[in-house]
């Protein structure tokens, strides 16, 4: 385990990572949130479509494609194979 | 309670997340066909059906899924509105048994509201299968409400269902609003607030509260309740709402933690080797090319067979009915108008349209319901990026080859409003299955003449794919261009979900989608065809001067369109195939050979020949080609543009953009042949 802090869009696929703040955006802000996505929540990057952008992430059981425009706003910490 | 005071009717409303056989539940309670689609945002208007259940009625309102409350969608808004808006006895809110702690968010938020609630956990089995243990008893004493096991695709625990939603409405199964604590400070700003409400009864007090806190702080006109909430600002360090929301994730993974026990922590192997193969760099795109290619080759070749037989019977019905006409004496101009016009265009464009879509939606449905179509979008959506809009506009256009009408309807899955308009309007650039028999009858006639004939229906197929990828390349530019300037969007934000694979159930979905969209498109193309057809026979049929009104029309537009490269009566056909566009090509050979009824012809050879005798040549062949790629939509998507948008201002423009394309491109290709030959 490494103790930097990246953001979400330079997290490895295959690799965790912990929340550790949310894009100032409000409106982002708010649908991350409602699907379940704050400080804390473990968060996996699983696959990387063919152009590389958007990025399929999982947590809380759910599977979501973000664009990296808005993994660029989210920062984590803690990440791991 | 004694029973003549039980109410006859019960109002329910049926929410969820997206993706959580809400559609199914609701299938299975009403027995409405409501077509279901493993897709996020599938119900946009609220569908509405009925059921019975012991001695009283229920109306059922299907609310849109959604993730949350929060209005910043319109699915959204629309579900928020009917929760806060309509009178109902009974919320019944859908959740996923696999993905129960993001569902959760949605619950507790509507518990929030109200504590009329029944929850419906769907897609059990699913669940089991993936061993999730859930603990539904635990579940229904940490949310205060029934909560009911459902397989709503095998029909398991609707009976339940429909009990509990019963006992909840009629007030005979008691629910309890769950006190859930929050720190000392968000608590004080509550009570702050609920002490400001007055009209309320005091155990909603609470619950009213922590509603406008979240959601409603900026939307107040009470100015007592406005002093309130500032005031319980002030008590706060950071907003509210966030912390609000931040708090109810905890509360969701607190109760998760009590219900669900999963007994294998690698869930979902099957789905995850699957999204490394369809959405990985090297077969992403090939498998997505390849599928698609095979099911337009099944769909195109598929047709021809019920389309022949159609026709026969179609024209075997037209003999029977022209010898009963002769029998009863009707008049001449009576029989032209209804058997040479009406039916004829009728018959036409039902053996065109009818085969090719009964296999094309069917096809497509199969894929939405594997939950394919979003990893569709979620490759494409970079190429959409750029266009200024987003992924979920690729799969529109798809749907656009099947069927305009369709595809703009299929619109309704894109989020903005700017984004959707611009999918609306550029679908009509997708050729669809009634514009295919042209530009392949055209190819196979002038373009592959020159090849061994072994090699030709390669190289026809060949040339309809440079088409459809140029249809996509100028799709993708006109988007650009509206994006950059009236209908600004793009570089936004982009969340979809990626939801799991599921079986499809084939014999239900082709039911469904014959039902849903075929039936559908026929019927509002049928409507159109039967004046259309009066109309051309009477244009044809009628003398003006030396000749017919359809020749003079001919002769009128005969100079503008040669500078298209076109001829006037190919223009003409256009026109007058605003109805269909599979009645273009037989229009123009009625026109030729001046024969007062539609035409169809017996062989392409026979075809080519009737057309090179009025003068066709290859830049015939290729402006025709191009204006059949761009051109004004046919009407039935013409009027479903103006339904889908709500006004004829871009239903207008969805008719001249393309046209203007379609002309200008003309032009040129016509200029550039002049100068070259």
């Amino acid at each position: 385990m490494r103790n930097n802090y990246i953001t979400l869009s330079e997290l490895p696929v295959g690799t965790c990572g912990i929340i550790s703040r949310l894009p100032y955006d409000n409106k982002l802000k708010k649908q991350l949130m409602n699907l379940g996505l704050i400080c804390g929540t473990r968060i996996e990057a699983v696959c990387k479509s063919p152009s590389g952008n958007p990025c399929a992430y999982s947590f809380r059981g759910t599977l979501m494609a973000i664009r990296k425009s808005d993994t660029d706003k989210i920062i984590i910490t803690d990440y791991w194979e | 309670m004694s029973d003549n005071s039980i109410k006859k009717e019960y109002t329910v409303l049926l929410a969820g997340n997206p993706n959580v056989g809400k559609s199914t539940v609701f299938n299975a309670l009403t027995g409405m066909k409501q077509h279901t689609g493993n897709w996020a945002g599938k119900t946009v208007s609220t569908a509405e059906g009925s059921y019975k259940y012991g001695s009283s009625q229920f109306r059922l309102l299907d609310l849109p899924g959604t993730y949350s409350l929060n209005a910043s969608s319109p699915d959204e808004l629309a579900a928020l509105n009917a929760i806060e808006n309509v009178k109902y006895d009974c919320i019944a809110v859908v959740i996923d048994a696999t993905s129960i702690e993001r569902n959760l968010n949605l619950v507790l938020q509507i518990l929030q509201i109200t504590n009329k609630v029944a929850v419906c956990v769907n897609l059990a089995d699913e669940a089991e299968k993936q061993h999730i243990n859930i603990d539904y008893d635990e579940l229904s004493l940490q949310l205060g409400v029934p909560v009911i096991k459902t397989a709503a695709r095998k029909k398991q625990g609707l009976k339940k269902l429909t009990e509990e939603i019963s006992n909840v409405a009629s007030g005979k199964t008691k629910t309890y609003t769950i006190i859930r604590k929050y720190d000392d400070k968000t608590e004080k700003s509550i009570k702050v607030v609920s002490d400001a409400l007055l009209d309320i009864p005091n155990c909603e007090k609470r619950r009213m509260a922590i509603h406008i806190l979240e959601r409603k702080q900026d939307i107040l006109y009470d100015e007592r309740l406005k002093k309130a909430v500032t005031e319980a600002r002030t008590l706060i360090d950071g907003d509210i709402s966030d912390i609000l929301a931040k708090a109810r994730v905890g509360q969701c993974e607190e109760i998760y933690k009590l219900c669900v026990k999963r007994e294998s922590g690698e869930y979902r192997r099957r789905d995850r080797k699957l999204d490394k193969i369809l959405t990985s760099r090297l077969f992403g795109i090939p498998v997505m090319l390849l599928l698609f290619a095979l099911i337009f080759y099944i769909t195109i070749v598929g047709a021809n067979y019920p389309s022949e037989s159609l026709s026969a019977l179609f024209s075997f019905l037209g003999e029977k009915i022209t010898f009963l006409a002769d029998l009863i004496g009707t008049p001449l101009w009576l029989k032209g108008l209804l058997i040479d016009g009406v039916y004829t265009t009728l018959s036409n464009v039902i053996s065109v349209m009818l085969p090719p879509m009964a296999i094309f939606f069917p096809l497509f449905t199969i894929l939405e319901d594997l939950g394919y179509l979003p990893r569709v979008a979620f490759n494409l959506d970079s190429v959409f990026c750029k266009a200024g809009t987003n992924g979920k506009q690729g799969l529109t256009m798809l749907m656009g080859f099947g069927c305009n009408a369709c595809g703009v309807t299929g619109c309704r899955i894109i989020d903005g409003e700017n984004e959707r308009k611009i999918a609306v309007l550029t679908n009509n650039f997708s050729p669809c299955n009634g514009r295919f028999p042209t530009l392949i009858a055209i190819i196979s006639m002038f373009f592959v003449g020159m090849f061994p004939i072994a090699v030709q229906s390669a190289v026809s197929a060949f040339i309809l794919v440079c088409i459809v990828l140029l249809s996509i390349l100028i799709s993708l530019l006109i988007s650009f261009i509206l994006s950059k300037t009236i209908l600004k969007s793009g570089g936004k934000s982009f969340l979809m979900e990626l939801p799991p694979y599921r079986i499809p159930q084939i014999g239900k979905t082709i039911v469904r989608s014959l039902l849903d969209r075929t039936v559908f498109v026929l019927a509002r193309a049928v409507l159109v065809a039967i004046p259309a057809g009066a109309i051309i026979w009477i244009l044809a049929n009628i003398h003006i001067g030396s000749g017919t009104i359809i020749s003079n029309i001919t002769a009128f537009l005969d100079p503008f369109a040669k500078i298209m490269g076109l001829d006037g009566a190919i223009l003409t056909g256009f026109i007058l195939g605003f109805p269909a566009n599979e009645i273009v090509l037989p229009t123009t050979l009625m026109i030729y050979l001046s024969n007062g009824t539609m035409t169809d012809y017996g062989s392409l050879s026979q075809l080519h020949d009737i057309l090179i005798s009025n003068g066709w040549t290859i830049k015939t062949a290729v402006c025709t080609l191009i204006f059949t790629l761009m051109h004004f939509p046919c009407s039935t998507t013409f009027i479903t543009i103006k339904k889908e948008t709500g006004s004829i201002k871009w239903a207008i423009l969805s008719l001249i953009l393309p046209t203007v394309c379609g002309i200008i491109c003309c032009m040129a290709a016509n200029l550039l042949f002049d100068i070259l030959i």
